[in-house]
């Protein structure tokens, strides 16, 4: 027979609004001001995240696994379903991404080349591998958690998955552990793509 | 001053072989197969580790090798239980052990009901909540019994005859043995016991061999 054994709920501070915020479609900008178009900068996408690859609240959330555009009708997704299936007497979330900032471009559908660069259409905000997209936390286990959160992980536009402080605990230990016990002496960390 | 006419000469690039490197937009979520020569370089300098089962004999090895598997813990639910169970087994002066045969549970529960209606408590527990329950007390010699499926009566009063009358229409329930007032007691016995036809239940110590002449005189 395998008892688990309880787990203890920690002491957590929750904020003054348990559900997640809404997120603006387009920023605001000062009223003078013509909405600036913007280089594509894919950048902003490509590589590992080295800042925001943490849990602040050490508990559960998403983490991207691959880089990409999280667009308006993705957050209104993760909020309205998260806010759904959340019990919000016990639990918390909270965005670890800004709101849409970058502007998209489009031409226009059936135009030719050329006649300037096309009008805003869109704005998004970019997300690097490893970034976390959203907390959350409370008096709750991963196990209850972990349903939704998958969920949502699966709608993004980019791969991603539901993680939890342990988790990523384990990931970074195996990682030091493969650092430490590597036989290669040819090794050199390269990236895999082109 | 003569050097750098020289250095120029040495430093030029080929134009012949001009290395076309970041052309156009890369996808990020599909990225593209890399050139032969760079996946080459790509696997050679892949990490590898030795193998942890590297040094293991094939016992060691084996998935289901005892050493490995952790001490199966208490169930803490299982010993309520037994301890439930023990006190069912102290206080009645009657208990019956059945082999329980398949049989549908609307008939089973028309067994529990038979038996609830003369103050008599049918239930089924497994060896393992018995073995918690009796080991180490008088009543250990139980487990033998404990076979296959099994289904124990408990009665405060030792009315036998009641016992033997209900259990007449459920032949499922197949009667293994007895305890009466402390005391083991076989099938045989307890039949004998049913068959005496006295208000006065006999106790076990007393037990005769049941000729007429006895049962003449146990009868009233």
């Amino acid at each position: 027979m395998n008892i688990q054994k309880l787990v203890i709920l920690r002491d957590v501070e929750f904020p003054d609004k348990p559900k997640l915020k809404f997120i603006d479609k387009v920023p605001t900008l000062p009223p003078n001001v013509k909405p600036p178009k913007m280089q594509k900068k894919l950048r902003l996408m490509r590589g590992p995240e080295e800042i925001h690859n943490f849990l602040m609240h050490k508990q559960y959330g998403i983490m991207a696994l691959c880089g990409g555009r999280i667009k308006w009708g993705h957050f209104e997704m993760m909020r309205l379903t998260i806010g759904r299936k959340m019990d919000a007497d016990r639990m918390f979330a909270i965005w670890r991404v800004d709101p849409p900032w970058q502007p998209l471009t489009r031409q226009g559908q059936g135009q030719r080349m050329g006649g300037g660069k096309g009008a805003i259409d869109q704005y998004v905000t970019p997300v690097k591998a490893g970034r976390i997209i959203l907390e959350l936390g409370g008096k709750c286990e991963f196990k209850e958690v972990k349903g939704f959160l998958e969920d949502v992980a699966m709608k993004l536009p980019f791969k991603a998955m539901a993680v939890s402080q342990e988790m990523l605990t384990e990931m970074k230990a195996k990682e030091k552990w493969e650092e430490e016990n590597n036989q290669n002496p040819l090794y050199h960390e390269v990236p895999h793509s082109e | 001053m003569a050097l750098i006419p020289r250095k120029a000469l040495c430093e030029t690039s080929s134009l012949l072989l001009q290395f076309r490197r970041f052309r156009g937009k890369i996808n990020i979520q599909r990225p593209r197969k890399p050139h032969f020569e760079r996946a080459k370089y790509i696997a050679l300098t892949q990490p590898y580790f030795i193998n942890p089962n590297k040094d293991k004999t094939p016992q060691e090895l084996c998935k289901g090798f005892k050493e490995q598997r952790s001490e199966e813990t208490e169930n803490p639910f299982q010993r309520i239980l037994s301890q439930e169970l023990y006190k069912w087994l102290t206080s009645s002066r009657l208990i019956v052990f059945y082999h329980s045969n398949p049989m549908p549970a609307e008939l089973r529960f028309k067994a529990k009901v038979s038996f609830k209606k003369k103050n008599m408590h049918l239930t089924q527990y497994g060896k393992k909540t018995v073995e918690m329950a009796v080991k180490g007390t008088p009543y250990e010699a139980v487990l033998n019994l404990f076979v296959s499926h099994n289904v124990m009566l408990f009665s405060p009063e030792p009315d036998i005859k009641t016992v033997f009358s209900i259990s007449k229409k459920f032949p499922q329930f197949v009667l293994l043995a007895g305890v009466l007032e402390g005391k083991f007691v076989s099938r045989d016995e307890l039949t004998a016991y049913s068959l005496i036809r006295t208000s006065n239940q006999p106790r076990p110590g007393s037990y005769k061999p049941l000729t007429a002449s006895v049962a003449k005189s146990l009868a009233v």
